[in-house]
C-alpha cells in the first residue's frame, strides 16, 4: 500500500446501529397498521358513534395518539428531523385546506343570508376570541411562561383565540361536507363562516409576525397582508386558466394538485400563510363561471381524509402530553371560550336579534367543539416567523378533547330513528323562515351543531320554486368518508348551488 | 397556445420569488419546487405531445430548462431538498413494478429474459468496459489512472452504466397503455436487471476500491452486498405481509397506508443500508403472486394517482443534468452511449435468438433496456463518494451518458411499442372516477 493513492471512503456498515433502526421500522410499521385499522374499521367507528365519540377529536384520536407513538424517540419514526422534512408536506396540506374551505365560500349563496348574519358571525366569533386569549395570556404571564413584551407571545395568544372563535359540527365529516346551504340551520352557517374568522388570523399573524431575515423585500406588516391578498388571487386566476388544460382525471389531478403546491409554495417561500393564500384562490375559482368546478371537488374531496389525519398524526407527534403548565391552561381555555360564547350570543341577540326572521339563531349552544381548522391553525403556527412554540399545540388538543367530553354531556339525546322512510322535506325559500319538520320550526329544535339534519342531493322534483331534498340520516350509520363518494360539496351545480 | 402562456406566467412567479429569498432558503422551497416542476413538466408534457413525441421527455425537457443549469429559477440546493420526493417515488414505482410482475404470466416468458438479462444486460456491462478503456485517452481521469486502475474503474463503470430504469418504461407503459409479451418482457427484464446491477456494482465497486487504494475487506464487502440484498429481500416480504393484512381486514385507505409504507422505508431503508427499491419491489411481488389480497385494488390506486410522480420525478432528473458537463465531454458521452445501446441491441438479438422469443421481442426489446434515470444516477453518485479524486468526473461521465439516453430513449421506445401493437390494449385506472376506462388508442 502506498501513500499516494487516492483516497477512497472504505466507513463500514455499522450492523448494531442497522438493527436497532429495523427494530424501530417494524414498531413503526406496526403502530401504523394497527391505529390506522382501529380508527378506519367500520365496527370502531360504529363504537364511536354509539358512545357519541364522533367530534373532530375524538374521531380522530387513534391518528393523533399514532403521532404521540411515532415520535417518542424510542420509536423514532416521526422525530424532530423528520418532522422538519415534513414541513413542505405540511405546507401542502395546509393550501389544501385553505382551497377547500375558499372554495366553499359561494357568495351568490351570501347574497341570500339574511341582513344581521355578518354581525352576529362577528360578535360570535370575536367575544370567544377575546376571552380565550386575554384569559390564556393572563395565566401564562401568571405561571412565568412567557413575556408581555415577546411579540411570540401575542402571535400565539391570537392563534389560540383564533382557535376559541371557530367551532364544528357535533359529528365531524370533513371540511368539504358541511357547506352550508338552505335547509341547514343557521349554526351550520356559522360554523362554516366564521373559519374566515381562523383565515383571517393566519393572514394578519403572517403579515405582522415575521422571522427576521435578510430578504429581498422588507416591507412593512400592513403591505404583507396585500401580498397574501394579491398572491391569491393570482394564484386563483393562474388555477381558473390551468384547469381547462387537462383531458382527463388524472391529469386534472396532477394539476389541481399541482397548483396547490406551487400556491402554497410560493406562500410559505415568502414567510405567508398558505391557508390563507389558498383559501382566497379556492374562493375566486368558486366565483368565477368554471365548467371544471365539479371536477375540482372531486380531486379535493379524495385528499381531504388523508390530509386531516396526517393532520392528526403531526399533532400528536408535536404534542408535549407532559407540559404540565400547557396543561394547566386547557379548562381555562374551555371555561373562558363557553363565557365568550355566551357573552357573544347574549350581545348578538340584544342587538340584531330583533332583525333576524324568527328561528333563525335561536337555541344557540354554548358548548361546541373546536374546528378541525384549530389543528391546522398551531400547524400551521409552526411555519410563521418568530420562535416556535409547542405549549400551543397541547392547548389546543387538551382542550379539543376536553370540549368534545363536555359536548357529548351536554348534548341533548339523539331522536330515535324512523323506522320507514324520512319524509321527503321542502327546504325554507329566501326569507329563511323554516319549513315544517325543518330544524327552527315550532316545535323543532335547531340542532346544535349537529350534521343529522344532512341532507342529500335535491331531487328531481322542485316545488314551489325551492329546491327539495331528502333526509338521508338514514344513511348516516356509515363511516364518514363513505360521505366522500357523495360529489362532494358542489353538488351537481358547485358549492351551494342546486342542491 | 394558453400551455406556453401558463409555462410563461409560472416562471415569471417563479422569477419574482426567486428575488425575495435569493440568498436564503425557506422551508417551502422544495414544496414549490414540487408544484413548479409538476406544473412546467405537464404543461410541456402538453406541448410536446403535440409534436408527436413522448410527453416523458417534456417532463425531462422541462427540468432541464428550469433547472439550476439553464434558466435557474429552481436551484440545486431545492433540488437536493426533493430527494425525499425521489425516493418516495422510487418506492411507489418499485412496489407498483413489482405488483406487475405476475409470475405466473411470466413464466412462459422465463427464458427470453433470462437469455435477455444474460445476453444484453451483462453483455453490456463487459462491452461498455471495454469501450471506456479503448477511448481512454478521451476521458481524462481515466487516462490519468494506470492501465489496471483504469481496467478496474472502467468495469465498476461499465456496471453502472448497464443500470436500466424501470421508471421511464413503466411511465410509457402507462402513457401508451400497452399490454402484451413485449411490454411484459421490457419490464420484467429491466426489474430483474436492476437487481443484478446492484449485486454486480457492490462487488465491482469492492473490487475496484481494492485495485485503487490497496486494501480491500472481501468478507466485509460481501457481508455489505448481503445485507443490502437479502436484508431487503426479507424486510420487503414483511412490508408485502404488513400491506396484506392491511388489505385484508382493513381495506380502507389503501393507498394512504401503502404511501406512508413507502415514505417510511425510503427513509429508514436508506439511513440503514438497506435498498428501498428492493424492499418496495420484493413487496409488489409477493403481494402480487403469494399474497391472499388482491394486489390489483393497490395496483388501480397507485395507477391512477402516479402521473403527479412520474412528472415531478422525470422533471428532477432532468434538473440534474448539467449541460456544461455533457458539452464537455461530449464525444466520450456519445461514444459510450453508442456503445451502450449497440450492446443491448446485440445481446437482444443473441438471447431472442437462442431462446426463440417473439418477433416483437427480437426486434423491439432492447429499445426498453437503453432508457436510464435514477439507478444509474444514485450509482454514480456511490462512486463519487467513493473515489475523491476522480469521482466528481465520474459522475459527469455517466450523468451525461444518462442526459443522452433521457432525451432519445423515450422517443424510441415509444415508437417501438405503437409499432408493435400492443399499445391501448391496457385497461386504464382513472383517479377520480375509481373506475377502468375503456381501453383505447394510447393518447
Amino acid at each position: 500500500m502506498t501513500t499516494d493513492l487516492p483516497p477512497v471512503d472504505t466507513t463500514p456498515t455499522d450492523p448494531g446501529r442497522g438493527a436497532r433502526a429495523i427494530i424501530k421500522l417494524v414498531i413503526g410499521l406496526t403502530a401504523l397498521m394497527v391505529l390506522a385499522y382501529l380508527g378506519g374499521n367500520r365496527k370502531v367507528v360504529r363504537l364511536q358513534e354509539r358512545l357519541g365519540i364522533s367530534g373532530v377529536i375524538a374521531a380522530g384520536f387513534p391518528f393523533i395518539a399514532l403521532g404521540v407513538i411515532v415520535a417518542q424517540p424510542g420509536v423514532g419514526v416521526l422525530t424532530g428531523d423528520v418532522l422538519h422534512k415534513m414541513q413542505p408536506l405540511l405546507h401542502f396540506g395546509l393550501g389544501w385546506l385553505g382551497f377547500i374551505i375558499g372554495a366553499q365560500l359561494d357568495v351568490r349563496l351570501l347574497d341570500r343570508v339574511p341582513a344581521g348574519t355578518a354581525y352576529l358571525i362577528l360578535v360570535e366569533a370575536l367575544a370567544p376570541f377575546a376571552a380565550t386569549a386575554a384569559a390564556c395570556g393572563a395565566a401564562m404571564l401568571a405561571l412565568g411562561g412567557a413575556k408581555w413584551s415577546d411579540s411570540a407571545f401575542w402571535r400565539d395568544l391570537i392563534i389560540l383565540g383564533t382557535a376559541a372563535a371557530m367551532t364544528a359540527p357535533r359529528r365531524f365529516r370533513g371540511f368539504a361536507n358541511r357547506t352550508w346551504r338552505e335547509g341547514r340551520s343557521v349554526d351550520h352557517l356559522l360554523a362554516q363562516l366564521d373559519e374566515i374568522v381562523g383565515v383571517v388570523g393566519l393572514l394578519f399573524v403572517a403579515a405582522f409576525f415575521r422571522p427576521d431575515l435578510q430578504a429581498g423585500w422588507q416591507l412593512p406588516g400592513t403591505a404583507w397582508v396585500f401580498v397574501s391578498i394579491g398572491l391569491g388571487v393570482v394564484i386563483g386566476v393562474l388555477i381558473f386558466a390551468m384547469v381547462r388544460v387537462p383531458r382527463s382525471n388524472a391529469e386534472f389531478l396532477a394539476v389541481v394538485l399541482g397548483s396547490i403546491a406551487f400556491g402554497s409554495g410560493l406562500a410559505g417561500y415568502l414567510f405567508l400563510s398558505p391557508l390563507a393564500v389558498c383559501f382566497i384562490a379556492g374562493a375566486l375559482v368558486t366565483n368565477f363561471p368554471c365548467d371544471q368546478r365539479d371536477s375540482i371537488f372531486k380531486i379535493l374531496n379524495q385528499l381531504e381524509r388523508p390530509i386531516h389525519l396526517l393532520f392528526l398524526i403531526v399533532a400528536g407527534a408535536t404534542w408535549k402530553i407532559f407540559d404540565a403548565r400547557a396543561w394547566a391552561l386547557v379548562p381555562l381555555f374551555v371555561v373562558a371560550r363557553i363565557l365568550g360564547k355566551w357573552l357573544g350570543i347574549f350581545t348578538a341577540e340584544r342587538t340584531v336579534g330583533g332583525q333576524l326572521p324568527q328561528g333563525y339563531a335561536d337555541h344557540r349552544a354554548l358548548v361546541t367543539p373546536l374546528s378541525a381548522l384549530s389543528i391546522a391553525l398551531v400547524i400551521n403556527a409552526r411555519g410563521v416567523g418568530g420562535p416556535e412554540t409547542t405549549w400551543i399545540t397541547t392547548v389546543v388538543i387538551g382542550a379539543a378533547v376536553l370540549n368534545e367530553i363536555l359536548v357529548s354531556i351536554t348534548a341533548p339525546p339523539r331522536p330515535a330513528r324512523a323506522a320507514t322512510p324520512a319524509p321527503i322535506l321542502r327546504a325554507p325559500t329566501a326569507s329563511l323562515v323554516p319549513a315544517p319538520g325543518m330544524p327552527g320550526a315550532d316545535g323543532v329544535p335547531v340542532d346544535d351543531l349537529d350534521d343529522d339534519d344532512d341532507l342529500s342531493e335535491p331531487t328531481d322534483v322542485a316545488h314551489d320554486g325551492g329546491p327539495v331534498y331528502r333526509d338521508d340520516d338514514a344513511d348516516d350509520d356509515d363511516a364518514d368518508d363513505d360521505d366522500h363518494g357523495r360529489g362532494g360539496p358542489a353538488g351537481p351545480a358547485g358549492p351551494g348551488g342546486a342542491r | 397556445m394558453i400551455p406556453i402562456l401558463l409555462l410563461l406566467a409560472l416562471g415569471g412567479l417563479m422569477h419574482a420569488a426567486g428575488t425575495f429569498a435569493a440568498s436564503s432558503a425557506t422551508l417551502a422551497g422544495p414544496e414549490l419546487a414540487f408544484g413548479f416542476l409538476l406544473l412546467t413538466a405537464y404543461f410541456a408534457g402538453s406541448l410536446v405531445a403535440r409534436m408527436s413525441m413522448p410527453r416523458l421527455t417534456g417532463y425531462i425537457i422541462a427540468g432541464i430548462v428550469v433547472g439550476p443549469f439553464a434558466l435557474r429559477l429552481v436551484e440545486q440546493q431545492q433540488t437536493g431538498e426533493l430527494r425525499m420526493v425521489g425516493d418516495v417515488a422510487t418506492a411507489i414505482i418499485a412496489l407498483t413494478g413489482g405488483a406487475e410482475l405476475e409470475l405466473k404470466s411470466i413464466r412462459p416468458l422465463f427464458k427470453s429474459i433470462r437469455a435477455m438479462t444474460f445476453y444484453a444486460v451483462i453483455g453490456s456491462m463487459v462491452v461498455v468496459a471495454g469501450t471506456l478503456l479503448v477511448i481512454r485517452p478521451l476521458i481524462p481521469f481515466l487516462d490519468a489512472l494506470p492501465l489496471t486502475q483504469a481496467a478496474a474503474v472502467s468495469g465498476a463503470l461499465g456496471v453502472a452504466f448497464a443500470a436500466q430504469s424501470p421508471a421511464v418504461v413503466m411511465a410509457l407503459i402507462g402513457e401508451t397503455r400497452a399490454a402484451g409479451v413485449l411490454t411484459q418482457t421490457i419490464l420484467s427484464v429491466v426489474v430483474i436487471a436492476d437487481l443484478v446491477v446492484v449485486v454486480l456494482y457492490g462487488i465491482a465497486s469492492a473490487a475496484a476500491t481494492a485495485v485503487v487504494s490497496g486494501q480491500a475487506d472481501l468478507a466485509r464487502t460481501i457481508g455489505g452486498i448481503a445485507w443490502e440484498i437479502l436484508g431487503s429481500i426479507g424486510i420487503g416480504i414483511f412490508v408485502g405481509i404488513a400491506i396484506e393484512r392491511f388489505l385484508l381486514y382493513v381495506n380502507r385507505g389503501v393507498g394512504l397506508f401503502a404511501v406512508m409504507v413507502c415514505f417510511v422505508v425510503a427513509e429508514v431503508g436508506a439511513a440503514v443500508h438497506l435498498d428501498p427499491l428492493v424492499i418496495m419491489l420484493t413487496a409488489g411481488i409477493y403481494l402480487q403472486n403469494f399474497s391472499k389480497a388482491d394486489a390489483h385494488h393497490l395496483i388501480d390506486g397507485f395507477d391512477a394517482a402516479s402521473l403527479p410522480v412520474y412528472l415531478v420525478f422525470f422533471a428532477l432528473a432532468g434538473a440534474k443534468l448539467d449541460l456544461g458537463v455533457v458539452r464537455q465531454l461530449a464525444l466520450p458521452v456519445a461514444l459510450v452511449a453508442t456503445a451502450r445501446a449497440a450492446a443491448f441491441w446485440a445481446g437482444s438479438k443473441v438471447a431472442a435468438r437462442r431462446a426463440g422469443a417473439s418477433p416483437a421481442v427480437a426486434r423491439y426489446a432492447w429499445l426498453g433496456l437503453v432508457p436510464q434515470a435514477g439507478l444509474a444516477l444514485a450509482l454514480a453518485e456511490l462512486m463519487r463518494r467513493t473515489f475523491h479524486d476522480f469521482g466528481d468526473k465520474a459522475f459527469a461521465l455517466v450523468l451525461g451518458v444518462v442526459g443522452v439516453n433521457q432525451m432519445i430513449s423515450p422517443i424510441l421506445l415509444r415508437i417501438a411499442i405503437l409499432r408493435s401493437g400492443e399499445a391501448g390494449k391496457r385497461e386504464a385506472h382513472d383517479f377520480a372516477d375509481g373506475d377502468a376506462a375503456p381501453a383505447g388508442p394510447p393518447p
